[in-house]
């Protein structure tokens, strides 16, 4: 019967002539035979691959991407993959640091927008991903752009949240109104659905404390008038396209927000049905039916309420490290995630309702899967527009620059303030920072 | 025999244990550490603070920082929160030390309740008083519109001069139990002979508080107003999770904008240079609570 040398070792240690030192060395490997997961026995004869990811914290998504992994490793026996990583809050700055330090220590990079950007531009680790589109016959979305480079993708969605305005329908037809169209429409249908303090008519986040949250939201409103947020290195926070988009925001704010309420208690309202609408991404719609299940049936989406209909669509690709000792490995188990069915289940048990590609021209599962979801309908109408887009030079300082544009804003929800004030403001500052980009 | 068996090295090791070498020897592993874990990130530290955004090394960290106006906030901030909660923070808690020392039924109890604000995570702390200030639902609002002055809801943590007094307030309700208790315990070592001699003096209370119990307690203060400066320069978790800095860069304190430059915005020479102006506040703190101490004891 063959034995694996683990197991050699093991029956080893029963060896009455065995010294103390050997007792314990051979105690220890039982030790640890007993410890570690049966997967890791195969460790020895396979190639480790690391993926260096966050979803290996998210509950509610750590199930889905770990049964791809066991997917992964038992469809083949030259590569084993592991995670590696840190929680979404700390991730894109370790991930940076070890760029910067010289290289990332993992074979998969799984990235934020922004940070996808830097390690394709600015630090150069990423591989092209080309071949396996091609050998997949698949055609990426349109939020793939920021991750071309002289014509080559370097990234492939593993997530994608786009924004859209999500609502109830309940409050809707309770108040006689439909989802707006445009900006003013907006305003005024956020007005009829607001009666403080039981009912507000939007949730946007508002405070700083939870900045991260409303940069997020707020790096839309340079899009409803068609402008941007910067050009190259030269910001663009005062022009009367982005200063119109957050007078929006304003007047938006000003009719039907629960104002200074941290964001985790704007959630809990929308989810006890207290709010009628929300700009958010599809993830919302995941939040609040696990917040409160009954109010699930009640939510639909509608596509951004202006003309162009663009909003920021968020892909948080797979990139292979061309620094990678595995590198084929690499670019399998990227190949592998993207195959329709392994996606397909993926999107399934993740809720991710935002394909990478035409996933359901490919997949009858996924088709099935999007039919009984009507909430779905206002992200696929949203045009994907991505952050870098958006951001120019910027969106390697986009953190910063939100801060920024944030705390200056801020004056102009001060008794008095107005926008324009406070973007030129802000566009100093912005000018400031460029120099130093 | 044993004396026949001394080597020359084993005179040269008992010398060197039993003479002067000995306290050295002694201290040399805690050295050792304070090396690697404080003076080591110290220089790091400072050595960052040179490090320009293309990697090179220079001044030009500090020339940005002297010429940027959110600098300049940042320090202001900083010193109207570190002076607000030093003083309140220690005039409450002497207030409480002295009402503690009283002997009253169930003072034990007292104590002990006192003591909690200290010992509830900052991170609880936080959050609890991020909903009771909510401008809508808060309780905090639901006090104040009791009072016949207050109309409207107050948006505490969005305006910039009550998002500052919010935080002052909060620090100093966390931070006072631990000042009380060092203050009543240097109060419980006044030597009652000396109210004693006041009394008979004909000092009443007001003069026996500032006669005998303050300079008493003097050396105690001075250490607390150091300990309490270089706690709130050094505070953040409150603060960012009350206010996250803002509104308006109102309540970017010292250490949010060294955390904000250093692990949001990657700028980690810039946090370098914002460090060591930190660590230079700080030394200064200590060395002018040092001495103070001096001049206090040759005066006594």
């Amino acid at each position: 019967m063959p034995k694996s040398s683990r197991g050699d070792r093991g029956i080893a240690v029963f060896n009455p002539s065995l010294s103390r030192r050997g007792f314990m060395a051979g105690a220890a490997v039982l030790g640890a035979t007993a410890i570690v997961p049966s997967r890791r026995v195969f460790a020895q004869d396979r190639a480790v691959l690391k993926v260096m990811s966050w979803e290996q914290f998210q509950p509610g998504e750590k199930e889905g991407w770990n049964a791809l992994f066991d997917k992964f490793n038992r469809s083949q026996s030259k590569y084993l993959v592991e995670w590696t990583g840190w929680p979404a809050s700390q991730f894109a700055s370790n991930v940076v640091i070890q760029a910067q330090a010289g290289g990332i220590d993992a074979d998969v990079l799984m990235a934020m927008p922004d940070l996808a950007a830097q390690t394709i531009r600015k630090f150069k680790l990423a591989e092209p991903l080309d071949p396996i589109v091609a050998e997949l016959g698949i055609t990426p979305s349109g939020g793939h752009e920021f991750l071309k480079q002289d014509g080559k993708l370097y990234g492939l969605s593993a997530i994608d949240v786009n924004f859209a305005l999500v609502y109830n329908k309940k409050l809707f037809a309770d108040a006689g109104v439909k989802p707006a169209t445009s900006a003013d429409e907006w305003v005024e249908t956020t007005a009829k659905l607001t009666k403080r303090p039981e009912q507000f008519g939007i949730a946007l986040t508002n405070t700083i404390a939870d900045g991260g949250e409303w940069w997020f939201q707020l790096q839309n409103f340079c899009l409803p008038f068609d402008g941007k947020w910067a050009e190259g290195k030269t910001p663009l926070a005062n022009s009367p396209e982005t200063v119109k988009g957050l007078e929006l925001w304003k007047a938006l704010y000003e009719a039907g927000v629960p104002q200074g309420t941290a964001q985790g208690a704007i959630m809990k309202l929308a989810a006890d049905g207290r709010v009628a609408q929300a700009f958010g991404v599809n993830p919302t719609v995941v939040v609040l039916r696990a917040t409160n299940p009954d109010i699930y049936p009640n939510l639909l989406s509608a596509a951004p309420p202006w003309a162009s209909k663009r909003s920021l669509d968020r892909i948080h690709p797979l990139i292979a490290l061309n620094s990678s000792k595995n590198l084929d490995g690499a670019m399998e188990f990227i190949k592998f995630a993207m195959s329709p069915d392994v996606m397909a289940d993926l999107m399934e048990t993740n809720l991710y309702v935002i394909p990478p590609y035409d996933l359901a021209a490919k997949s009858e599962k996924f088709k099935t899967f999007l039919a009984d979801k009507p909430w779905v309908t206002g992200y696929n109408e949203a045009k994907q527009v991505s952050p870098i887009d958006v951001m120019g030079d910027f969106a390697y300082v986009d953190d910063q620059f939100g801060r920024i544009i944030m705390q200056n804003f801020q004056r102009a929800l001060q008794p008095g303030g107005t926008v324009k004030d406070a973007m030129d403001a802000a566009q100093k500052q912005l000018e400031a920072l460029a120099a130093r980009i | 025999m044993s004396v026949a068996t001394i080597s020359p090295a084993d005179t040269s090791r008992r010398s060197l244990v039993d003479g002067k070498a000995l306290p050295y020897l002694l201290i040399l592993p805690a050295l050792a550490l304070e090396c690697v874990f404080i003076l080591y990130p110290i220089v790091r530290g400072s050595l960052f603070s040179l490090e320009g955004p293309a990697g090179d090394l220079g001044l030009d960290n500090f020339r940005f920082m002297v010429a940027d106006p959110a600098f300049w906030q940042m320090l202001k901030a900083t010193f109207i929160y570190v002076l607000f909660v030093d003083v309140i923070i220690l005039l409450v808690a002497l207030a409480v030390a002295l009402l503690m020392n009283w002997s009253f039924r169930g003072r034990g109890v007292v104590r002990s309740i006192l003591t909690v604000p200290w010992a509830i995570p900052d991170v609880p702390v936080a959050i609890t008083f991020v909903l009771m200030l909510d401008p809508t639902f808060g309780v905090f609002n639901r006090l104040a519109r009791l009072l016949p002055w207050v109309g409207d809801n107050q948006q505490w943590l969005l305006d910039p001069t009550l998002a500052m007094a919010t935080i002052i307030i909060v620090t100093v309700w966390k931070g006072f139990p631990f000042y009380s208790l060092v203050l009543l315990a240097a109060l419980q070592n006044v030597s009652d002979e000396l109210y004693d001699a006041a009394r008979v003096d004909g000092a009443g209370p007001i003069g026996q508080f500032f006669h005998v119990t303050l300079p008493d307690i003097r050396d105690t203060i001075a250490l607390l107003a150091v300990l309490a400066f270089i706690f709130s320069t050094q505070q953040f978790t409150l603060i960012w999770l009350i206010t996250g800095g803002g509104p308006v860069d109102a309540t970017t304190t010292l250490a949010v904008a060294i955390y904000l430059q250093a692990f949001r915005f990657y700028n980690f020479g810039y946090a370098g240079a914002f460090a060591v102006i930190g660590f230079l506040i700080s030394a200064l703190a200590t060395i002018a609570f040092v001495i103070i101490q001096r001049r206090l004891a040759r005066e006594e």
